[in-house]
């Protein structure tokens, strides 16, 4: 793609590389800010259900261990 | 379905959609006629297979009707140097460039030419020619066309970012119309706010992405004349309004209310400013101002066997998204009632 190379001569590099082998290199930007995107959403909100899952279990186990470690009184006959 | 089933059933279909993007080849086409320092003309292919069969390819120009045979030496797969000779008198000035080719069918180029040495007659006729049968022998491929190239797989990509944010939309406009009927703080409210957030991500990964193709395509990151563009910017600066609104307000009746309303008046500017403003006007984009959309090139339909797909896998996606959030609220709330 001569005529494309000529087009890039006075571009930036990096957008030459766009530009090269048809503008492949554009499908490949547009693919990575995509999933550079999904992946940042998902590690975001994976950690943050992670927690919150964490908080809930703990949250609910605790009446259990207070009714747990209540003392039992006897019964006055 | 909860979230992990829609995001499963997504990234499975999206799976096919990248193997789809980057395997299947994108067909040949003719990209320009160009001289060299030394004054020779070369045609400049992309995707052609012109060693294949260098004996069997012609070369013409002129109009459909009315063609002139080229003499031409194949350089590469996708190059040939061109000796035009052109007779005394032509039909017109500016001629087509045609191509063909066993392999790649008939290839052409509109106003390859201009030819200014030549006397003028419209109603001049030449030689008769003999053409080949135009159909390629090639396989699955997506349409080749001038200026977009290979980025014609960036459909897959950036095109179901807005439907996917048209969907998400949909359904916080439905969830605030339900609120508004609806009688204290339901559930709706809060789907409602989760679906605008979600649709809010794929709205600016679209305003990224586009940008980008727009960059080398059309040769600026923002075309500040193209009401598309300029309407899906509003768009997500609209719901970035409406979350704003939501926190300036402390009272939740009160917030959700307002921000439900809010909420009607962002989908209709949605529908507007994406989807009925940019067909009366003109616009770079495919199928908007008299500018054809890709339906009229897809002969073949090899776009659209990966386009609904992709359009399908990313509303599955962003539903995922979506349930992901809504179950954070949920837990939230069970947190904040079990937790003093």
């Amino acid at each position: 793609m001569m005529h494309l190379e000529l087009l890039s001569a006075d571009l930036h590099p990096i957008e030459g590389l766009f530009l090269g082998a048809g503008k492949a290199g554009v499908v490949v930007g547009v693919a990575a800010l995509i999933l550079i995107g999904l992946l940042l959403w998902m590690a975001q909100a994976g950690r943050r259900l992670n927690a919150l899952e964490t908080r809930l279990e703990a949250a609910e186990q605790r009446p259990a261990r207070a009714n747990a470690s209540t003392p039992i009184t006897p019964k006055r006959s | 379905m909860n979230h992990r089933g829609f995001t499963a059933f997504g990234v499975a279909l999206l799976l096919y959609v990248f193997a789809m993007v980057a395997w299947v080849p994108l067909g040949p086409g003719l990209v320009e006629v160009m001289n060299d320092e030394a004054g020779q003309t070369h045609a400049i292919a992309h995707g052609t297979h012109f060693t294949q069969s260098p004996d069997q390819l012609r070369a013409f120009a002129g109009t459909q009707d009315r063609l002139i045979p080229l003499d031409f030496e194949v350089v590469s797969d996708h190059r040939l140097l061109l000796r035009p000779t052109w007779p005394d008198t032509l039909h017109k000035r500016s001629l087509d460039l045609f191509v063909q080719s066993p392999v790649d069918g008939t290839l052409s180029l509109g106003n390859a030419f201009y030819v200014e040495s030549a006397s003028l007659d419209p109603d001049h006729r030449y030689a008769p020619v003999e053409v080949l049968d135009g159909s390629s022998q090639l396989g699955f491929h997506f349409p080749f066309q001038p200026q977009i190239f290979e980025t014609i797989r960036n459909l897959m990509l950036h095109v179901p970012m807005w439907f996917t944010m048209f969907f998400l939309m949909g359904i916080s406009f439905v969830q605030s119309i339900k609120h508004l009927g609806a009688k204290g703080l339901g559930p709706a409210d809060e789907r409602a706010v989760t679906s605008a957030q979600t649709g809010l991500f794929f709205g600016v990964i679209g305003l990224v992405t586009g940008s980008l193709w727009a960059r080398f395509t059309w040769g600026d990151w923002w075309v500040a004349s193209d009401p598309q563009l300029n309407g899906a910017l509003v768009t997500v600066l609209v719901y970035a309004g409406y979350l704003v609104l939501r926190a300036a307000v402390d009272d939740p009746v009160l917030r959700a209310r307002i921000s439900a309303v809010f909420n009607l008046f962002a989908f209709v500017l949605l529908i507007i400013l994406l989807m009925i403003f940019p067909r009366f006007n003109e616009s770079l984009h495919p199928g908007k101002g008299g500018n054809p959309g890709f339906n009229t090139y897809d002969l073949d339909s090899s776009l659209r066997a990966v386009f609904y797909p992709a359009v399908i896998g990313w509303i599955l996606l962003g539903m995922g998204m979506y349930r992901m959030r809504l179950r954070m609220e949920s837990l939230s709330r069970r947190i904040n009632r079990l937790e003093p």
